[in-house]
């Protein structure tokens, strides 16, 4: 390796959970204090995802290049593809670190749909957003599992809804600060943004480390 | 913060190491940050000691960070790494000596804990390896029933470091 690694964040969670909305919801907010990201977006056969972020957030409003939103077909069991043998995506995460390495600030790496077992390899991802969301009940997160509790950061998502679930937020609070120790949680509703702002800052704070953007350091160096 | 680029060494390998930690500690210069296993490669963290000072950890390669690392020292000051402790399963061979069936067990056992994707550490006659849960402890009573006779399998809460960390595939 001859170039500079650049921070990594990996996004799994349970089939339309909401991982790609997040994305679309905190990388603006990371773009307004001057952050540049790229995004990989797994999925077992298509592209659909990628190609709605390369055209919501690149295309239409600019936050970054089209090339650097990238769709990857892993075919067969999601979380192989970002922790058995990453390989696939780290050759892509490389591939452009060697490219964007004056300017680039975060790689957000969004994993297939799976089951709530998925985490990332080290290898892979810095910081692991593990994202569930309040359509199946509020049994969630009491029943655990790998993602839920050794996740760096829970994203509790779709609360909008919850009402309609009889989905109790108290409860999956209560059961969040169990499950998850001191670790972090967020709810959060993707559709209007609320809440985002408190995962992006987790961002800057635990994988940014409160660093400022890249192309201001390099500016005034 | 404290940004932490690589180990000085482990009091638990090195003597002169653990006598400083030793010394340190009863002069309460000593900290320590909690770990889990599942964090002990990661490249990039920031994680806060118990006496809440702010480190950031950003290393080139693969880490392998072990419980009783030393990964700051200065003058007033030694910061320890410790892993949390987790749920293992233990189980231990019975009566080796007089077990013909040693080959076979250990077969079963190794094809069925790589089934589960667990990560072991073996001494001479037990194999331990980490639990999601403590409840996993009557699944596993339920694999082995057939070879009851010949093992026991019991569990514990302890810190666990694998023989040697390989990718694992835990579900
Ligand atoms: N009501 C409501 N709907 C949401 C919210 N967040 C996402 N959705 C909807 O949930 C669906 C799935 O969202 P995605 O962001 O595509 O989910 P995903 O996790 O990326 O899905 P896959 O990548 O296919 O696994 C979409 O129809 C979204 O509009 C929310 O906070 N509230
Ligand atoms: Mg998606």
């Amino acid at each position: 390796m001859n170039h500079k690694r650049i921070p990594r964040i990996g996004i799994g969670g349970p089939v339309g959970s909401g991982k790609t909305m997040l994305i679309e919801q905190f990388v603006p907010l990371l773009s307004q204090k001057g952050y540049k990201t790229a995004i990989i977006s797994n999925d077992v056969v298509s592209k659909i995802d990628a190609d709605r972020m390369r055209k919501n957030l690149a295309s239409e409003r600019g936050l970054l290049p089209e090339s650097l939103v990238i769709g990857l077909a892993t075919g067969g069991c999601p979380h192989t593809a970002v922790r058995e043998d990453p390989s696939m995506n780290i050759s892509v995460v490389e591939e452009i670190e060697a490219k964007h390495n004056t300017d680039l600030d975060l790689i957000i790496i969004e994993s297939g749909g799976d089951n709530i077992t998925t985490t990332f390899s080290p290898a892979l991802a810095d910081y692991f957003i593990y994202i569930i969301d309040v359509s199946s009940g509020d049994k969630y997160p009491r029943k655990r599992g790998l993602g839920i509790e050794n996740c760096d950061l829970l994203v509790i998502n779709k609360i909008d809804i919850a009402p309609y679930i009889g989905a109790d937020l108290k409860v999956m609070e209560n059961d969040a600060k169990v499950v998850r120790k001191n670790k972090p949680y967020v709810f959060v509703n993707c559709k209007t943004g609320q809440g985002v702002q408190e995962v992006a800052e987790h961002i800057i704070k635990d994988v940014l480390f409160e660093e400022p953007p890249k192309t201001v350091i390099n500016k005034t160096a | 913060m404290l940004v932490i680029k690589n180990i000085i060494g482990n009091i638990t390998t090195d003597k002169q190491l653990e006598e400083k930690y030793e010394l340190m500690n009863s002069k309460g210069s000593s900290e320590k940050v909690t770990i889990t296993r599942l964090e002990t490669q990661k490249l990039r963290m920031r994680k806060n000691t118990d006496k809440g000072s702010d480190l950031a950890f950003v290393f080139e390669h693969n880490p392998q960070l072990r419980h009783g690392d030393v990964i700051y020292l200065d003058e007033n000051k030694m910061i320890l790494l410790e892993l949390e402790p987790e749920y293992v399963g233990i189980i231990t061979l019975k009566d080796t000596d007089k077990n013909d069936q040693v080959f076979l067990l250990s077969i079963k056992i190794g094809h069925n804990l790589g089934n589960l994707h667990r990560p072991i550490q073996v001494t001479k006659n037990q194999v331990m390896f980490p639990l999601q849960a403590e409840t996993e402890l009557e699944m596993l009573k339920k694999l082995f029933a057939p070879f009851n006779r010949f093992i026991e399998i019991k569990t514990d809460h302890m810190v666990f470091e694998p023989e040697e960390e390989h990718h694992i595939h835990e579900h």
